[in-house]
């Protein structure tokens, strides 16, 4: 009988231990650290292809927009090569457009939509709400990308390891 | 006759004795072949769908909360799904592209030692075969699946996959817009008429010799490229209900994929390679940064390279010298860098930028002015030159590890597509054109019978055999993956990434046996694989565009 006992008890350790190693995977212990999941969508493609990698909304947003739309044929480097797209930089301390319209949300959005001879418009690849956060990047002066952003690139908060 | 005694010990031993038994044998033999992998031995579970089937080719992620590094396993066919040992801590338990599922994610989860995880039950949403274009199904895609839904010929489809899959940007960035046909054209003339990635310049303005549209695209196959894209993705059109590849089976979930985060957003790296201390560096293709991670921690050290006036920054090419140092190009401006790991100092050298291989002498080789080069690294210029016959030159350069032989490829020559091979002992020069002539053969290695082996923008493997002085191309089962490298290991396996799909490809010429890695996000670009031949079985890595390093671990 003393033996049955052993292995009675063996088995509740055993048991018990299990059902411990359980509790502790989804409870916690006063010991742990407080748990500090990381913010956002944890598909990043997600984040990539509807520009949310810095910001859901506002010029943050637009920054990254500008970077996949814009950028190509605004950027320094290649109106130093000769192309005609006018910098951006500044857009809204400007009097006025190329076309001589004055500069104001409506007509910067108009432009975006419609583009224009060498410009195709984003009607129809960018939504209101991209096109409104593109051009609060504009109006708050925040553009452009190819001087801080190149030589020093934004944080990724989602990096922890220290 | 002795009259056999019944008592609780007796029953309680017997009955323990069977258990074990009848769980030992109900354990499939694949999975106790799987969890004898040391790399194994962590958190477990089992992923179910509603009705309680077995759901296998489930990526399973655990993202920790202290290091924000993913380790992904992926489940078998009895569902079953094994983590690696892990730090102790607080992870996030999610599962990576659901598609058809229910998004799973629970936030706080404890992981210490090898916790049996809950049982995970997805819940499915989307009945049928085919999936709704909402936004959260296009996200979990990828490119190659965009393209095989698309309307299209498989000529409009190949010209696509070959023009605006030659590597600068996703398809999820081209196919995701519409435009109406003037808009599109403009598009297609900016991306076919102006040069490098960056497409700063025009074409012809960068070099008078270049031809005027890239990709090797004849103007009738421009036109029928611009008219597939105005079609398909005019100011009207809508995806129409998708169909996924399949998931993973058998040998491809015996994986472990980590990824590993980095300091900055849009360093966008491209090569990577290890170094013997077990550090990983990577170039910044768009930033004037290089990167050291080191795996155990997840750490990243920065270097800042010198900004050329000017120019935009960035770097390519990467490799170590004999002497630890880190000899990297920069791309746009066209340098050679060499940065000293244990200073930090960074030299630069004007004149050379691209790909190069880099002989354990320490000279560089790879092409120029039609020749195949040998560049002297003191000074990035060429020292030696043996002409080629037909080949202008190659994207990707190529040294054997034993410093014998010399490959690389040729993309996007109208009247060549094909590999250069050279014995840099006898000097002999092989230029094989493929027999698809449409591989865009790249970038990628030499194997150690001498094989080169070159990834294709084409979508297939080139392989230069040493000895028959024949070219074979070998082609993946999925569609539309291409490649923009390839790279051997220690036993003659071939490990590429291949774009667009989003995963891993290790080919084994032996047994003409395809295993493809799948990863956990759909967007993906891999430039340069980087195979580390030190552990059995050998790893690969590589550096994600979109800002993070990958690992990817077989368990066989």
């Amino acid at each position: 009988m003393a033996n049955a006992r052993r292995l009675v008890l063996a088995i509740i350790l055993i048991f018990g231990a299990s059902a411990a190693a359980l509790h502790g995977q989804t409870a916690g212990g006063d010991s742990r650290p407080a748990p500090d999941p990381p913010k956002g969508s944890l598909q990043r493609s997600e984040e990539i292809l509807y520009f949310k990698r810095m910001a859901d909304s506002g010029p943050e947003r637009g920054q990254e927009i500008y970077f996949f739309k814009c950028w190509v044929c605004h950027n320094a480097y290649t109106r130093a090569a000769g192309t005609p797209a006018p910098p951006l930089k500044d857009l809204y301390k400007r009097p006025k457009l190329l076309s001589g319209q004055p500069v104001n949300d409506q007509t910067v959005t108009e432009k975006i939509k419609k583009g224009g001879p060498a410009m195709p418009g984003y009607q129809y690849s960018l939504s209101d709400q991209d096109i409104s956060d593109l051009v609060s990047f504009f109006r708050e002066g925040k553009c452009c990308w190819e001087d801080k952003e190149e030589f020093d690139p934004p944080r990724n908060p989602r990096y922890r390891a220290r | 006759m002795k009259r056999r005694r019944f008592s609780i010990s007796n029953v309680l031993s017997t009955g323990i004795s069977l258990w074990l038994t009848i769980c030992v044998l109900a354990v499939p033999s694949s999975l106790r072949a799987q969890t004898k992998s040391p790399l194994l031995g962590g958190a477990s579970g089992i992923v179910k769908n509603g009705t309680g089937a077995l759901l296998e080719g489930m990526m399973v992620q655990l993202v920790s909360h202290k290091t924000a590094i993913r380790t992904t396993v992926f489940s078998d066919q009895n569902g079953r799904f094994e983590f690696p040992k892990l730090a102790a801590g607080w992870y996030t338990l999610r599962i990576p592209r659901p598609l058809e599922f229910r998004t799973y994610q629970k936030d706080s989860v404890w992981v210490e030692g090898s916790p049996q995880i809950e049982e995970i039950v997805l819940e499915r949403i989307h009945p049928g075969e085919f999936l709704p274009p909402t936004p959260e199904i296009m996200a979990q895609l990828s490119d190659s699946e965009w393209l095989f839904n698309l309307p299209g010929t498989g000529y409009e489809k190949k010209l696509f996959s070959n023009a605006c899959g030659s590597g600068c940007h996703t398809w999820h960035q081209s196919l995701r817009d519409r435009f109406d046909e003037k808009g599109w054209a403009l598009m297609t003339n900016r991306m076919m008429t102006y040069a490098t990635r960056l497409l700063i310049e025009p074409r012809t303005s960068r070099n008078p010799n270049d031809t005027e549209a890239g990709f090797g695209l004849s103007s009738e196959e421009q036109n029928a490229l611009l008219k597939f894209l105005q079609r398909v993705r005019g100011p009207n059109s809508e995806f129409q209900p998708m169909k996924a590849f399949p998931r993973p089976k058998g040998a491809a979930n015996r994986v472990i994929i980590t990824e590993y985060e980095l300091p900055r957003f849009d360093v966008r790296p491209h090569d990577v390679v290890g170094d013997k201390d077990g550090n990983i560096w990577y170039t910044s293709n768009r930033n004037p940064i290089i990167g050291k991670l080191d795996p155990r921690t997840g750490v990243v050290k920065e270097y800042k390279v010198p900004i050329t006036v000017g120019k935009h920054t960035g770097q390519h090419w990467l490799d170590i010298g004999k002497d630890g140092k880190i000899v990297f190009t920069e791309t746009w401006s066209n340098n050679l860098g060499v940065l000293d790991p244990r200073s930090g100092e960074i030299s630069k050298i004007p004149g050379m930028g691209g790909n190069k291989g880099l002989a354990p002498d320490g000279f560089i080789w790879g092409t120029c002015g039609g020749a195949i080069c040998k560049f002297d690294p003191k000074t990035a210029k060429p020292v030696e030159k043996y002409p080629l016959k037909r080949a202008t030159g190659t994207y990707g350069n190529e040294v054997s590890a034993d410093g014998r032989y010399f490959a690389g490829g040729d993309p996007w020559q109208r009247d060549f597509d094909g590999v250069v091979w050279m014995d840099l002992q006898t000097k002999e020069i092989y230029e094989v054109e493929t027999h698809s002539q449409g591989g865009d053969p790249s970038r990628g290695g030499i194997d150690p019978e001498g094989n080169a082996w070159i990834g294709g923008r084409g979508g297939t493997l080139s392989m230069f055999d040493r000895k028959t002085h024949q070219l074979r191309e070998f082609t993946p089962p999925t569609p539309y993956l291409t490649f923009y490298e390839a790279k051997p290991d220690k036993n003659g396996e071939v490990w590429a990434g291949a774009q667009r799909g989003a995963r891993m490809v290790r080919f084994n010429p032996k047994t003409d046996r395809w295993i493809e890695y799948q990863f956990p996000e759909p967007i993906s670009l891999n430039w340069r694989t980087w195979v580390d031949n030190s552990s059995t079985p050998v790893s690969a890595w590589y550096g994600e565009h979109n800002g993070y390093i990958v690992h990817i671990q077989p368990l066989e």
